[in-house]
Order: structure tokens, then C-alpha cells, then sequence
């Protein structure tokens, strides 16, 4: 793809997040891996999208990329219809922190912090006062039927309830997208439903768009949209 | 670090101190030495009345002593039981005192007011010519002459020993002879000649500088010589160790640092993970680098505090020790003097602070570049 081709692209008008030619290889001791191979890929607003596919078919890293976690190796990414590619590292972090959220198939809570602590740490990045992060906090975990956890560390929680903690820390900072990787992954089948109805009523009640991966069929059967990659392509 | 620099300044005040107190802080001499009653020269010196507090007349002739068989090389030093106390500060540099009709009277004061006759003695001189208070002790000085084949005649005389002298510097105790003016004169044979006038100012640290504006104003053949010309040699090497001790110290400091890197690295190995998931949550390069910084400069204030207070413990008991014996023949004093200096504290302080910082740089860039993705991979 020439360079002069890229650059004529325009994003889809009304697009929250979209992907345009991305393409993403790894490149190990000579050795290049494509795992993504121009993919196309719009998320409207409050849309809830699925992305399923084999492992190692590029689900993640399509997440990442969108998620600005990660760049792509050729291809744009827009948020609406703004080339974001182009920002540097302080503009994609801010951004981040207050358009996006990140929920993964392990917690990845501090163990230093506690429950509430946790939650509000995106807050305290975003340079919200103790006050109000405490508060958005301790509201968004009690909304999440944790609000007897409060004051407890990550190990004293069961799986499910690390899960939700995550969740509340992904929504602190009211974002305009949720990205869940594989969130039901390490879940087991009780807790995995009543992770996937807390997603569902959060999405309706928040108005945020969701970008989930997941090989969960049933999960997977949900959204309104699902996605397959195959081979590094749609 | 802190002992270290405490000790060398502590030596270098105790010198600055010990020529000072003997030498006052400008000498005015002339090359054949000048009449006492020298009204021209008075009259000059009214020009820095307000910067010359005390004027006292000297002379200095080497000499011989004698006491029970022992006979040593000295230096005379006749001054003005006057004016003398106006400049220099020998009161707390004589050591013995005696009793004199039920009340305590110290050496110096017993030397003032011996109208003539009596000497006080180096310490280390008195220990070599086994002197005690009150004996007497023979003082010879040559003359040249033609008159005597062998070319030069001696002047005898014998004074009583009222005090011993700490002068603060090992070569001033024992060679130093403190005795009247008028007595030296007379042993002399050299009139009412005198060597100089030793002259004290209201800022010692401005010696120089009045020294050269005195020089300008007497002119020839008047010369000028300030307290720290006097042990230029000295001063300058004393300088030059605190320097050359201060950078080697510092090289051990920056050793030390590597720890503070190498323990910050694998901090942030360790912490991969959480970083990845603050970078994920909207922390930028910069702040995580921030973060890791501040902690390579907390470490190094716990660091420097900890250090600062060892060193200053140590200090205390290389001040009141008895044990560390210094021996005063080589390094010219006998005891490791201590002082601590602000100058000092602020230089340690900010170096090692510096270093601290410098060595966390590494591992703060190498946890800003962690690609965020790796780190939430895996649980």
C-alpha cells in the first residue's frame, strides 16, 4: 500500500473508533509475523461489538491497537473521524484515561491497593480530587454490589468480585469505550453469566460503547455484532 | 564523607587559628628592621584606624636554649606585655596556671606582670628540655662580629619559666620562646631595634587585601605579610587534600549509587506488570519516569539522612576519643580536630542527592519505554 493511498483515506462519518489498513507485524530475529493484515473496523456509538476468532488470530492485538495501547505498523486508526496515530505518547495517555477503559481476562488489580483505592486510581491519574474520586468510587462499587468490599485487598476477593472491581475501575473516568479482553476467560460459568449481565446492564445504563474479544460462543451471542478474524483478517 | 571533610576542616580551622592567635593578621616589617619609635610609619597606619584594631611591636631572633644538659634550636619572639594581648591571643594558649596568695593565676597573666625576666615555653619544647614551672632556663643567642676568630661572638641569659605554650601547631610548640621585648633586645644587643609590628584588623578574612593597601601606603622599604602568606604552603595543601579527598569520597558515594540503580531496575522488573496497567489507565512516559525518579530521590534522601546522621555520630566520637592517637611531630597537631561546616553539609548533601537522582535515570527511562501490552499479557 503506497503511502499516497493511506493518506487518502477518509473515516467513516459518524464513527466513534475506527480502524482503516491496519496492518500490525512482529518482527522477531528476522523473522516477520503479520498478524494483522488490513483490517477495516468502525464501532459506533453505544454499539456493543464481539470479536471472536482462534488464538492467536489477532483479536488482542486489533484491542490494543484500538485502545492506542499499541501502534499499528501500517494503517490509521480514527476516533471521531481525528487521525490518532499521529498524536504522541502524552496525548494517547490522556486520551486513554479519559475515553477509554480496559477490562482483561485477569483483574490486574495493585495488591498494595485496596478495593476502593483501586478504583480510584484511573480517577487520580485524570487529576480528579481524592474527594470525588473516592466518591465516584465507592458509588460505582456499590452499583456493582461491592460496597462491602470496600476496604478489602484484591487476594481477600473472590474471582468474580476482582472482576467487578475491574470493571468499576475501567468506568470511573466515564469513558466513551469499553475494551474487554476475554473478561469472562478466568471466570467460572456462574460467575462468567453474571459478569456478562453486570456488562450488558452497565452498557445500557452508561451509554458507553463495548469492544469485547471472547471465545465464549454463548457471550459472543449477546452482541448486536460479531466480529471473526481469521488469519489477520475479518 | 562527613568525617572526612569535618576532619580536614576541622585542621584546616585549627591552623588558620594557631597563626592567628601567634602571628596576628598582617605583619608591617622592613628588611633591617626599624627603630621602635618609627613616627613616620604611626602615622601612615592612622589612615586604617578604623579597620587596624591593635598594634603591637615584635622581635624575632633565633636562638639556642639549654635546660640539664639538652640544648635545643628556638625561636625568640619578644613582644609587648602592652600591647601584645591587643593582638595576638595567647591567654588560652597557656597551659599552666598557679596560686599565688590563695588566688588562681594563669601563666599569661603572671608574664604581664613580670615586668622582665621571664619566658614562656613551646609545650613540646618544654617537654624535650625537661621544663618545669619556675626553673630557669639559658637562652644563648650568636652575634657575628669580626672582632672573634671564629666569626661570630654569644649573648647569654638565663629567664624563668612562668607558662608553657599550646601555640595549636606542632613546629610553633617546639621552637617558640615567648619572652619581653625589652629582654630580647637586650640579649640581643640590638638597641631598641625591633623586627616589626604585628597588626590585627577588624575581618582577618580581608588580611590581603588591607596587607596590599598597607604595603601601597608605607612604600618602600616597608613590606607586608598577611596571616595566610605566612602558611601559604600549608593552607594550600590542606585545600588541595579537601579537594582531591572530597572528589575520591565522592567516587565511593557514586559506587554506592549504582545500588540505588541496580535495586531500581529490579524494582521495575518487578513491577512490570503494575506499570503496564498504570500506562493502560492513562499514565504517560513522562509520569511513570517521574515516579521513578522521585523514588531514586527518596531513596537517596533516606539515604543521605541516614548517612548524614552515622557521619555525625562519628564525628562526635572521633571528638571526644582518646584513643586516636595523632602523632603531633608528623601531622602537627595531636589530636583530630573536628569541625562542621554548613558549606560542607550543603556540598555532601546536594552531591550525593545529585547522584542519586543521576543513577535513577536509567531505570525510570527503561520503565517509561515498557511496552504496556507485555505487562497485562499474562496475569
Amino acid at each position: 500500500m503506497s503511502e499516497e493511498t493511506v493518506e487518502s483515506y477518509q473515516p467513516t462519518l459518524g464513527a466513534l473508533l475506527e480502524a482503516r489498513n491496519v496492518s500490525k507485524v512482529y518482527t522477531s530475529t528476522d523473522v516477520a509475523v503479520p498478524v494483522l493484515k488490513d483490517v477495516d473496523f468502525a464501532l459506533q456509538i453505544n454499539e456493543a461489538v464481539c470479536i471472536m476468532g482462534r488464538s492467536g488470530a489477532g483479536k488482542s492485538t486489533l484491542l490494543h491497537i484500538l485502545g492506542t495501547l499499541d501502534a499499528p505498523t501500517e494503517g490509521k486508526v480514527y476516533y471521531k473521524e481525528e487521525d490518532i496515530t499521529k498524536w504522541d505518547d502524552t496525548q494517547l495517555s490522556r486520551f486513554r484515561n479519559v475515553k477509554m477503559g480496559f477490562v482483561f481476562q485477569f483483574h490486574h488489580l495493585l495488591s498494595e491497593f485496596t478495593a476502593l483505592e483501586n478504583v480510584m486510581l484511573p480517577g487520580q491519574i485524570a487529576g480528579l480530587s481524592l474527594e470525588t474520586c473516592e466518591s465516584k468510587a465507592k458509588s460505582l462499587l456499590s452499583e456493582l454490589g461491592l460496597s462491602h468490599r470496600l476496604s478489602h485487598w484484591p487476594a481477600h476477593l473472590s474471582g468474580g468480585e476482582q472482576q467487578r472491581v475491574a470493571i468499576a475501575r475501567a468506568l470511573i473516568c466515564e469513558p466513551e469505550v469499553l475494551f474487554a479482553d476475554e473478561p469472562t476467560g478466568n471466570l467460572d460459568s456462574k460467575n462468567a453469566l453474571a459478569l456478562q449481565e453486570l456488562l450488558f446492564e452497565l452498557l445500557e445504563d452508561k451509554g458507553f460503547s463495548l469492544l469485547t474479544v471472547t471465545h465464549d460462543q454463548a457471550f459472543a451471542k449477546r452482541f448486536t455484532r460479531v466480529l471473526t478474524l481469521r488469519d489477520g483478517r475479518f | 564523607m562527613v568525617v572526612a571533610m569535618a576532619v580536614v576542616s576541622g585542621v584546616e580551622s585549627l591552623l588558620k587559628q594557631a597563626v592567628m592567635d601567634v602571628t596576628g593578621h598582617i605583619l608591617v616589617m622592613k628588611p633591617v628592621g626599624f627603630d621602635r619609635d618609627d613616627t613616620g610609619m604611626s602615622t601612615k597606619l592612622e589612615k586604617f584606624s578604623n579597620t587596624i584594631t591593635g598594634i603591637t611591636p615584635f622581635l624575632h631572633i633565633e636562638g639556642l636554649s639549654a635546660h640539664k644538659g639538652v640544648v635545643s634550636g628556638v625561636v625568640l619572639q619578644g613582644v609587648d606585655p602592652s600591647s601584645v594581648g591587643s593582638v595576638l591571643n595567647l591567654r588560652n594558649r597557656v597551659l599552666e596556671s598557679t596560686q599565688n596568695a590563695g588566688a588562681e593565676i594563669s601563666g599569661f597573666d603572671r608574664f604581664l606582670q613580670a615586668s622582665q625576666g621571664s619566658v614562656l615555653v613551646g609545650k613540646e619544647l618544654a617537654k624535650k628540655l625537661s621544663l618545669s614551672l619556675d626553673d630557669d632556663i639559658t637562652l644563648i643567642i650568636p652575634r657575628a662580629t669580626t672582632v672573634h676568630k671564629q666569626g661570630f661572638t654569644r649573648q647569654i641569659g638565663r629567664f624563668k619559666v612562668v607558662g608553657f605554650l599550646d601555640l595549636g601547631k606542632y613546629e610553633f610548640n617546639e621552637r617558640y620562646i615567648m619572652m619581653n621585648i625589652q629582654d630580647a633586645q637586650e640579649l640581643a644587643k640590638v638597641g631598641k631595634t625591633i623586627s616589626g609590628y604585628r597588626l590585627k584588623i577588624s575581618d582577618p578574612s580581608k588580611a590581603q587585601d588591607v596587607g596590599f593597601d598597607i604595603n601601597r601606603e608605607l612604600g618602600h622599604p616597608y613590606w607586608t605579610r598577611d596571616w595566610m602568606e605566612v602558611s601559604r604552603n600549608y593552607f594550600s595543601a590542606v585545600t588541595l587534600e579537601k579537594t582531591v579527598l572530597f572528589i575520591v569520597l565522592l567516587f565511593v558515594v557514586m559506587i554506592a549509587s549504582f545500588n540505588v540503580s541496580s535495586a531500581l531496575f529490579v524494582h521495575v522488573l518487578r513491577r512490570f506488570s503494575d506499570i503496564s496497567l498504570l500506562r493502560t489507565f492513562g499514565m504517560s512516559q513522562k509520569s511513570v519516569a517521574r515516579v521513578f525518579s522521585l523514588q531514586g530521590l527518596i531513596v537517596g534522601v533516606f539515604g543521605v539522612a541516614s548517612g548524614l546522621l552515622f557521619g555525625l555520630f562519628l564525628t562526635k566520637l572521633v571528638e571526644i576519643s582518646t584513643w586516636l592517637y595523632v602523632p603531633a611531630e608528623i601531622y602537627k597537631f595531636d589530636h583530630l580536630p573536628i569541625e562542621l561546616r554548613w558549606l560542607d553539609w550543603l556540598l555532601i548533601i546536594s552531591a550525593s542527592l545529585l547522584l542519586c537522582w543521576v543513577s535513577s535515570l536509567a531505570p525510570a527511562r527503561r520503565a517509561s519505554r515498557m511496552n504496556p501490552v507485555e505487562g497485562i499479557r499474562y496475569e
